[in-house]
């Protein structure tokens, strides 16, 4: 069931109701069931993969805590990560294996392998959950039911947010009646998320799909245009689908962690990738990251610079085995280590001058934005040459014969004026929005307003977000 | 070395790394409360205590680390 | 624990569930009035339905098939009473369901007219360039999709959801967006009317029929023949059964396609139905190539246009006297 359906409201309204009526403990187990239920309706053989790791995952921890030695312990956690990993590799590569070596034993049985919906994100809550133990930040979880809830937690399996094992579960802990705000809350950022999605990334997706679809076609200023899209709509995509998760969270009282925090306002590398896909980059951060860069210190800035460019390269693998996944991780890393090794001299040089110090207020997220946007072409090219071809026609001079660099045909771009304008708009008011709600402020000025006026605002979305539903797409990251 | 000599010289460390003279710290002190305080920043102050302190430290105790204090209660059982 | 006694916490509770349920009440009746607006208007198998209602006491001959038969085949054409019940996108399962479910209607039934085609084996609705079908055939005819999941989906029944939420925009103003057809101009025995269409020649030509023949090879798929056997088979057995006479028919095609079909697969498609025939005594008429007909009776490399299948018909016909005369 796809979270944007007829069936799934009725799914949700339903469970929220069960879900309501259950006392106490029960509200876990019917949480619990309310999960798989959801994940049966994607695939009914790989919920019997979910919960036989997770069966796995419950058992080693519980062993771990009784093992005394530290070369038990170390034993245990290797082996458990090492196998966790090597179902994440075997799953997503599995496909690649088959394409490059076809009729090779096994090669055809492999090319019917599909990745499980939500394995790199219930795999990676997994993971977390036993490095947490071992590292003894958090005790282990000793009932099954709150074992077995946390990676298949239905709102987020599809496309995260990939919530710490420690906060789940403290929030499990206090599973009580969801507020009513709680709920009000939960019913908004679903409705918010639903806006982001269907209204405006939706509507970028034609042109984006476009320019990448034969990038030669197109003049510089379309190229860049479609670059500024993408990023738009991903943006919009994922923020929209995190906010639904969230959302859906909240109606049974679980607040999930936040992905975004306006990444296109960061005025550097560094923090774009602290407002950008958090959930995702944090982990990555603890665990990957600092073990890395701990056991290098002894490198200095060299030891620094291997471990931030094997996270990013992280970053970018975890998306899928693609080439251009992998090199958007590998940009990212370039970018990254750049920055980190020069901040500081940047800083200082900035400090020295203040006129400058104002026009870099401005100029760090612009730069940062378009640093950004030449990333998440690589990411969204058809193929590796694809991207080539793309980035380099982006360059006036490059372009092919007969187009002008500053042409701008809409009818190529699958695009109209007044769409054009439409999704300019909506976007504007979703960022405005976006902003107005985390200053305090504002989100006070509309919980107290009267009743016919929040209304009238929810009916208006409402009404803005029907008419603007296409045939349901996939989200893009649901894939992952 | 006792409890109030590793904080002496533990604060010391803390304001050399984050470059800031002001910084206090106490048993329930973490990464939120420090400006400067983050992944990239950390691993630096753990290699100044080691130096400072001439001890070394496994990954597994780093990682467990939570606030100041926990840091403190490392540094002691390492230098006794 | 705090006990289970009602807690003053539960009252806002309550109080919230009342004010969603306030809210929802105007968008829920919206939407009744939507899908009471949208189920008026008429589709190719809403006109069929109510067509083979009213005529269920006079039908003597009942054609079952997808766009060949639907296009091609003219009743008034045909001796005795005939009625055409093809679709267009029609599959084997369908064909069957409908054979199911319209058969027994049928007091006066004599014969029903099978149309196989080259794709007949090897597609099904769900698994074809137009799933979105498996909806109207739930909704109009009552009959369930193949897949036990499919049938969970919103689209099986509510006609709001099918057409899209987009339809909403323009479905206050009385316009329903995004109809499947532009409702056929269907005749009264259910042939796609003698509606005036612009031919496109190139639509017959070898690019056109390799068009359509790339599309069609994408979809067929070996495994899905066992199943639609077993359609056949049902449709073979149940027409016996009931003493109802059963003939299989070939539509013709422009020779562009017939070229490029690959002939191991016709040839067992044939086979296949000529060892129905036996077992079912059934006959099969095969009329994929008729030299009788020209180019300009063709609408596309696989489909008659009205003058063709006007001609088309009166060869049936007398085919069908013809062999009854054995």
């Amino acid at each position: 069931m796809s979270f944007i359906s007829l069936e799934f409201a009725v799914f949700l309204a339903l469970g929220a109701l069960v879900f309501q009526l259950a006392r106490g403990p029960w509200r876990r187990l019917v949480l619990l069931l309310l999960s798989y239920a959801f994940y049966l309706t994607w695939n009914p053989r790989q919920a019997v993969l979910l919960l036989g790791i997770t069966v796995a995952v419950y058992y080693t921890a519980k062993s771990m805590e009784k093992t005394a030695s530290a070369r038990g312990r170390l034993g245990f956690i290797a082996l458990a990560v090492a196998g966790l990993l090597l179902v994440l590799v075997f799953f997503k590569c599995a496909g690649l294996f088959a394409r490059y070596f076809p009729g090779r034993a096994g090669g055809n049985v492999l090319a019917d392998v599909v990745a499980p919906i939500g394995l790199s994100y219930y795999l990676f809550k997994l993971m977390g959950y036993l490095l947490d133990v071992y590292w003894e930040k958090i005790p282990v979880q000793r009932s099954f039911v709150s074992m077995a809830l946390y990676p298949a937690f239905f709102p987020q399996i599809l496309s995260g947010p990939i919530q710490r094992a420690g906060d789940f579960f403290t929030q499990l802990e206090k599973i009580g009646n969801p507020l009513p705000d709680d709920i009000v809350t939960g019913l908004r950022r679903i409705l918010f998320g639903l806006f982001k999605k269907v209204v405006v990334a939706d509507h970028l997706s034609a042109m984006v799909d476009a320019v990448h679809a034969n990038p030669a076609g197109y003049s510089p200023l379309e190229l860049l245009f479609g670059g500024y899209c993408f990023a738009f709509q991903i943006y919009a995509d994922f923020s929209g689908v995190t906010d639904i998760a969230i959302g859906i969270g909240l109606l049974f009282g679980i607040k999930g962690p936040e992905n975004f925090n306006m990444p296109f306002f960061a005025r550097n590398i560094q923090e774009f990738w602290r407002r950008w896909h958090m959930s995702l980059t944090s982990w990555l951060t603890d665990y990957l990251f600092m073990p890395l860069r701990f056991s290098l210190r002894g490198l200095g800035a060299v030891g620094l610079s291997i471990a931030i460019f094997v996270t990013m390269l992280a970053v970018g693998i975890w998306h899928g085995p693609r080439i251009t996944y992998a090199v958007f991780g590998a940009l990212n890393g370039f970018y990254m280590v750049v920055s980190a090794l020069t901040l500081k001299k940047r800083n200082d040089y900035f400090q020295k001058r203040p006129l400058l110090a104002r026009l870099r207020v401005f100029a760090g997220p612009l730069l940062t934005f378009h640093l950004m946007v030449v990333a998440l072409i690589l990411f969204r090219a058809n193929s590796l040459p694809s991207a080539w071809v793309y980035l380099t026609h982006i360059i006036p001079g490059f372009q092919s014969a007969g187009i002008s660099t500053f042409r701008f045909d809409r009818a190529l771009l699958h695009t109209r004026q007044v769409a054009l304008l439409l999704a300019g708009l909506s976007y504007a008011a979703m960022e405005s929005v976006n902003w107005a709600s985390r200053q305090n402020v504002w989100a006070a000025r509309f919980s107290s307003a009267p009743w016919f006026v929040r209304w009238t605002a929810y009916y208006v979305v409402i009404l803005i977000i029907a008419c603007s539903a296409q045939e349901t797409r996939t989200f893009i990251y649901a894939q992952f | 070395m006792t409890e109030a000599e590793i904080k002496q010289k533990l604060t010391a460390i803390f304001r050399s790394v984050f470059d800031n003279d002001s910084i206090e710290i106490s048993e329930a002190t973490t990464a939120k409360d420090i400006e400067g305080w983050d992944s990239l920043t950390h691993v630096n102050l753990i290699v100044a205590v080691e130096k400072g302190f001439k001890i070394s430290f496994t990954t597994k105790e780093v990682m467990a680390l939570q606030t100041a204090g926990d840091l403190m209660r490392l540094i002691a059982s390492r230098c006794n | 624990m705090p006990s289970s006694k009602q807690l003053p916490a539960h009252r806002p509770i309550s109080r919230l569930a009342v004010r969603l349920l306030l809210f929802s009440l105007p968008i829920l009746l919206v939407c009744a009035a939507l899908e009471f607006r949208a189920r008026q208007v008429p589709n190719s198998y809403s006109v069929k339905r109510r067509q083979v209602e009213l005529l269920a006491n006079d039908i003597d001959t009942l054609i079952i098939g997808s766009s060949s038969g639907y296009y091609g085949i003219v009743p008034k054409h045909l001796s005795g009473f005939a009625y055409n019940l093809a679709d267009a996108g029609e599959t084997l399962y369908y064909d069957d369901a409908l054979a199911t479910k319209v058969v027994p209607k049928l007091p006066r039934l004599k014969r029903v007219l099978v149309q196989i085609q080259y794709i007949s084996l090897y597609i099904t609705v769900e698994d074809g360039p137009e799933p979105w079908r498996m909806y109207y055939y739930q909704q109009e005819w009552g009959i369930p999709p193949v897949k036990l999941g499919d049938r969970l989906d919103a689209r099986m029944f509510s006609r709001v959801a099918l057409n899209g939420a987009a339809s909403l925009g323009k479905a206050l103003g009385g316009l329903v967006r995004r109809e499947p057809y532009v409702p056929d101009p269907i005749d009264d025995r259910g042939w796609w009317g003698p509606a005036n269409e612009e031919i496109d020649p190139e639509a017959i030509n070898p690019a056109g029929a390799k068009a359509t023949l790339d599309r069609h090879h994408l979809y067929m798929k070996a495994a899905l023949e066992p199943e639609n056997l077993v359609y056949l088979e049902h449709i073979a057995s149940l027409l016996r059964g009931r003493n109802i006479e059963l003939v299989f028919v070939t539509m013709p095609v422009w020779h562009t396609y017939s070229d490029g079909m690959n002939k191991e697969t016709w040839a067992h498609t044939q086979t296949v139905v000529e060892g129905l025939c036996k077992k079912y005594n059934a006959r099969y008429l095969n009329f994929l190539v008729c030299p009788q007909l020209q180019a300009g009776d063709f609408k596309d490399a696989d489909h008659l246009n009205p003058q063709g299948a006007v001609k088309f018909t009166e060869l049936l016909d007398a085919a069908l006297a013809h062999s009854e005369g054995k």
